[in-house]
């Protein structure tokens, strides 16, 4: 007993490393899907405000360009606000029925205080958390198109698991066939990202729009994630290997929406009911 | 070892700490090379630190950068690995006559030449540990290679020119 307990001794050391490399492959194994939530993450207030510091520091230097982005936005805003008035000379023979019932996507805007684009497990943390009703799940987005999914949330901050991320995949259609595909990152090219299970019978040109399918809650329809660049036919691959153009430039992000989508607990509770049903 | 020398190692693991959160994390050469500085405060630690508490150290900042990267767990196994192979090796490389009481990894103290040799093995383990966990396997395992390469050329070389630069006298 006393020799093992001074065999034990000896190697104490390796010992101790083992048990911290189990600690660590614990923390990296609970973090391998997308959908595990981070626990331990930027969002924590103490990091994501030294974190917002150094960033203070890049956006005063990238002012100009931020202020460019926000003012061509604002003018696409304001050229769609003028279709919903009706011209002033307009004849009443016709009924102008309004398809909207009811407002299902609320857009928040937020800062984004850090972002990642060069690791394979990219993250975004912005400055909105459950304070302002952000929820982890949702959608976020810009003016050029999807971004990623609210993966943690704290009470002023929230990690977004970004589109460049090997295990996030978004449900997504080529616009002008409706053919549906899946969008993943393959880890390597940040301003490209493939485009999935497409048959190898599909239309597909260069230069095709792809846009969010609107079939999971995440996302609305038609939200713009790039265009096609390069289709490759593999010899006996019953799938496309389609790369497409990002049309958001991540390593220049400053300002995001946060989608939040007032009829994804209705879609997601009865979808799961089908689900659970099919299993009988 | 005097206590100004212990808020000296400290001050600078300070120093490099914030650095690198605030100013090279997401800087990055030549598309794959990665400045990881931090890991200057694991190599530089005094040869005579047991290698318990070193290796609680490098857990620790491994995790608090992991907090920073949003990646649990992988910055902190790759310093682990880094400690644990570090202990070996610097008994593999004693100089004739061993080391001095307090010594510390520098050129100043143990030469160029076995900084290098100790230098440069300890910072491709962290890498090639770092990289491929973070690539979650072997499934690109050119582009990872390269990354680990082309990082460690470049945080090898930035770490000599810290220690010339800062290190070099005597004494100090």
């Amino acid at each position: 007993m006393k020799k093992l307990f001074l065999f034990l001794y000896r190697i104490r050391a390796f010992l101790v490393f083992v048990l911290l490399q189990i600690v660590c492959i614990v923390l990296i194994i609970q973090n391998n899907s997308y959908q595990s939530a981070l626990f331990f993450n930027s969002s924590n207030s103490a990091v994501a405000g030294v974190l917002s510091i150094s960033n203070n520091v890049s956006n005063f230097v990238e002012l100009e360009d931020i202020n460019q982005q926000l003012a061509s936005e604002n003018a696409l805003l304001k050229e769609q606000l003028n279709r919903n008035y009706v011209p002033a000379n307009l004849q009443v023979d016709t009924v102008l029925v309004d398809s909207i019932r009811y407002l299902q996507y609320i857009y928040k805007d937020a800062r984004v205080v850090n972002n990642s684009t060069k690791w394979t497990a990219n993250y975004i943390t912005i400055d909105k958390g459950s304070k302002d009703g952000i929820q982890k799940g949702m959608g976020v987005v810009n003016q050029n198109g999807a971004i990623g999914q609210v993966n943690a949330v704290s009470k002023n901050y929230s990690v977004v698991t970004s589109l460049l991320h090997r295990d996030l995949m978004v449900s997504s259609v080529i616009k002008r066939t409706d053919a549906l595909g899946t969008i993943r990152w393959s880890g390597e090219e940040p301003s490209q990202i493939d485009l999935l299970y497409v048959p190898i019978s599909s239309d597909v040109h260069q230069g095709d729009s792809i846009v969010t399918s609107g079939f999971n809650s995440v996302f609305p329809k038609n939200i713009l994630i790039g265009v096609v660049k390069e289709v490759v036919k593999g010899e006996g691959a019953s799938y496309l290997g389609i790369k497409v153009a990002l049309s958001n430039d991540f390593r220049n992000l400053s300002y995001v929406y946060i989608i939040d989508n007032q009829l994804r607990l209705e879609k997601d509770s009865l979808e799961s009911v089908v689900t659970r049903d099919e299993n009988f | 070892m005097r206590i100004f020398d212990h808020i000296k190692i400290i001050g600078a693991g300070l120093v490099y700490f914030l650095i690198q959160i605030l100013i090279l994390k997401e800087v990055n050469l030549f598309d794959s090379g990665f400045l990881l500085l931090y890991i200057a405060i694991l190599l530089f630690l005094p040869l005579e630190i047991g290698v318990i508490s070193a290796m609680f150290i490098a857990f620790g900042l491994g995790f608090i950068v992991d907090i920073f990267y949003n990646s649990p767990g992988i910055h902190a196994s790759a310093c682990l690995t880094l400690i644990f192979v570090r202990e070996w090796w610097k008994n593999v490389i004693t100089p004739q006559g061993g080391y001095d009481l307090g010594a510390i990894p520098s050129i100043g103290s143990m030469g160029f030449n076995w900084f290098i040799i100790y230098l440069a093995p300890l910072v491709l383990v962290h890498h090639l540990v770092l990289f491929f966990i973070e690539a979650g396997g072997a499934s690109n395992f050119w582009f990872t290679l390269s990354n680990v390469l082309v990082s460690f050329l470049i945080n090898t070389l930035l770490l000599v020119l810290i220690q010339m630069l800062f290190y070099s006298k005597k004494g100090r």
